[in-house]
C-alpha cells in the first residue's frame, strides 16, 4: 500500500467513472458511460467516494451561507415543495400555541443566560482572539510558538505567535506589525510542515489578509489533517493563494521545536515578543 | 452523531427544511462558490431544492448525510457548470468570515478515518496529489487545472484518474453489494 504499488492502466469504464466523479461528463461521454456501465449504482459509488474525499479536505470552518440567500431558499421551498407548504399551513393553527409557549420559554432562557455571570458564550459568537484563548486554556496538547521574522519586507519587525492543537485540529495565528496587504494584489498564505507528509508539499493553511497594524488573530484553515506539525511558515502569494509556493516572499517562520513554555501561553503579552535573530528557510533539506 | 435531517424532510416535517439550511448551508455554499462562482446564489438554491426532492433516496446505510449532500450538490453543480455555454472564468475567492460548520462536528467521531485518508494522500505521486487536490479541494475543471499547472489536458485527466483509483483501492472502498473496489 504505497506509491510503488504497480497499477494496471485504467480501463475505459474506470476512466469515465473517475472523470464523472471528479469533473462531470459531457453528453457524448455520458452516453458512452451509459453503454459501458451495466449497473447505475457503480456511478453513484464513485461519486460518493469523491464526495467523501472532498469532505476530508474541508477546513474546520466554512464561510456561512449569506442570510439573504438562506431566506431566498426557505421562500423557494414553500413554492417548490407545495406539499410541505400545505402541511405547514394545516399544522400552523395546531402548533401555534406550542410555538408561542416554546418561544416564550426560549426568550426566558435567553434572558437568564444574559444574566448568568460567567456563562461562556457560544463558540460561534466568540472572536478569533477569544477562541484562541479558549484553545490555550482547554487543550493540554496545544502548542504556542513564537514567530521568527526573516527580514523580508512584509514584516521585518513583525512579532506574534502560532497556537495549534493537533487533537482539535484547530489553531490561530497572531501578528503584530505585519504589513497590511492589498487583497487585490497579494495575500498572505500559511503553510504547515508535517512530519507525516512529504516535506516538499506542506499543508496549505489558508490565505488571509492583514487589515490593521495592531494585533491581529487569524484562525488556521488547514486543508488537510495535520498530524505532527514541525514548522509553520507565512508566504506572500497572488490573491487566492497558490497550490505550491516558490517561497520567494517568506516573512515569518515558527518552528515547533522552538515552542514557548506553557506558562507563557497564559500571558499573551509576554509570549508574543519573539524577534528575528536568524533567518531560516522553510525548506528543511 | 447528529440526527439526520433528510429523513425528516422526506416525512414532510416543515421545520426540517430550515434546519437543513442551517446545518448544511455552509457546505453547499462552499461547493457552489467554487464550482459555479458566477452564479453561486442561484446554484445553491437549485441544489437545496434538488436535495429536498431527493430526500427520500438518502440511505444512512450507504453513506453519511454530509457525504450524500455533498454528492448530490456536486452532481447538480457540475451539470449547471456544463450547461453554461462557455467555461466560467476562474474567480479568485476572497477569504470571508467563517464559522465552525455544524455538520463537521460529526467528523470528530471519524477522526481516525480522516487520519487514514490523510496518510494515503501523502503516498500519491506529487502530481497526482496536486491534480486531485485542485479538483476536489478547489473544484477546478480539468482545463483550469491544466492552465494552473501548465501541463496538457490529457496529463491532468490521467493523473486525476490514477490518483482517484489508487486512493479508492488503498482505502478499500466496500461497495454495497459486498464487492471491494
Amino acid at each position: 500500500m504505497n506509491s510503488e504499488t504497480p497499477f494496471d492502466p485504467p480501463d475505459r469504464l474506470q476512466e469515465l467513472l473517475a472523470d464523472r466523479a471528479l469533473f462531470g461528463l459531457d453528453a457524448a461521454e455520458q452516453a458512452e458511460l451509459r453503454r459501458l456501465v451495466g449497473d447505475a449504482s457503480a456511478e453513484e459509488n464513485w461519486e460518493r467516494f469523491a464526495a467523501e474525499l472532498q469532505l476530508s479536505l474541508l477546513p474546520a470552518e466554512l464561510e456561512p451561507l449569506p442570510a439573504h440567500v438562506a431566506r431566498q431558499i426557505a421562500a423557494a421551498a414553500k413554492t417548490s415543495l407545495p406539499i410541505m407548504a400545505t402541511r405547514s399551513e394545516e399544522k400552523s393553527h395546531r402548533r401555534s400555541w406550542l410555538t408561542w409557549t416554546l418561544s416564550a420559554a426560549c426568550l426566558a432562557m435567553f434572558v437568564m443566560l444574559l444574566r448568568t455571570p460567567g456563562k461562556p458564550p457560544s463558540i460561534a459568537t466568540l472572536t478569533p482572539s477569544e477562541r484562541r484563548a479558549e484553545l490555550l486554556k482547554d487543550s493540554p496538547d496545544a502548542v504556542q510558538i513564537g514567530w521568527t521574522a526573516t527580514g523580508e519586507a512584509h514584516g521585518p519587525q513583525a512579532t506574534g505567535d502560532v497556537v495549534w492543537s493537533t487533537a482539535r485540529q484547530e489553531g490561530y495565528l497572531r501578528f503584530r506589525d505585519l504589513q497590511i496587504n492589498n487583497p487585490a494584489v497579494e495575500q498572505y498564505q500559511l503553510w504547515i510542515f508535517d512530519a507525516e507528509q512529504d516535506e516538499r508539499y506542506p499543508v496549505d493553511g489558508g490565505v488571509f489578509d492583514i487589515t490593521s497594524a495592531g494585533e491581529v488573530v487569524i484562525p488556521i484553515h488547514a486543508k488537510l489533517r495535520v498530524m505532527n506539525p514541525t514548522l509553520f511558515a507565512i508566504t506572500v502569494e497572488k490573491p487566492g493563494g497558490v497550490v505550491v509556493s516558490d517561497r520567494s516572499k517568506l516573512p515569518l517562520l515558527a518552528k515547533v521545536e522552538d515552542r514557548l513554555p506553557r506558562a507563557a501561553a497564559v500571558e499573551p503579552k509576554k509570549a508574543i515578543i519573539v524577534r528575528a535573530s536568524n533567518a531560516r528557510s522553510p525548506s528543511r533539506s | 452523531m447528529s440526527e439526520a435531517i433528510l429523513p425528516r424532510i422526506a416525512r414532510e416535517e416543515p421545520t426540517a427544511v430550515d434546519e437543513c439550511i442551517t446545518r448544511y448551508g455552509s457546505l453547499v455554499w462552499h461547493l457552489a462558490r467554487r464550482i459555479c462562482p458566477a452564479d453561486a446564489e442561484d446554484a445553491v438554491q437549485e441544489v437545496f431544492i434538488d436535495l429536498w426532492k431527493n430526500a427520500a433516496v438518502f440511505d444512512p446505510e450507504r453513506s453519511t448525510e454530509p457525504t450524500f449532500i455533498s454528492m448530490i450538490a456536486r452532481r447538480r453543480l457540475f451539470d449547471r457548470r456544463r450547461k453554461q455555454l462557455r467555461e466560467p472564468p476562474h474567480v479568485e475567492l476572497q477569504a470571508g468570515d467563517t464559522i465552525p460548520a455544524a455538520f463537521l462536528v460529526d467528523r470528530l467521531e471519524s477522526a481516525e478515518e480522516l487520519t487514514r485518508i490523510a496518510r494515503y494522500w501523502s503516498q500519491l505521486q506529487p502530481l497526482e496529489n496536486q491534480v486531485l487536490r485542485l479538483a476536489l479541494e478547489h473544484n477546478q475543471s480539468h482545463s483550469q487545472i491544466a492552465q494552473s499547472l501548465g501541463i496538457p489536458l490529457g496529463t491532468v485527466k490521467s493523473h486525476a484518474r490514477r490518483g482517484l483509483i489508487k486512493l479508492r483501492e488503498w482505502l478499500q472502498v466496500v461497495l454495497p453489494d459486498g464487492e471491494t473496489a
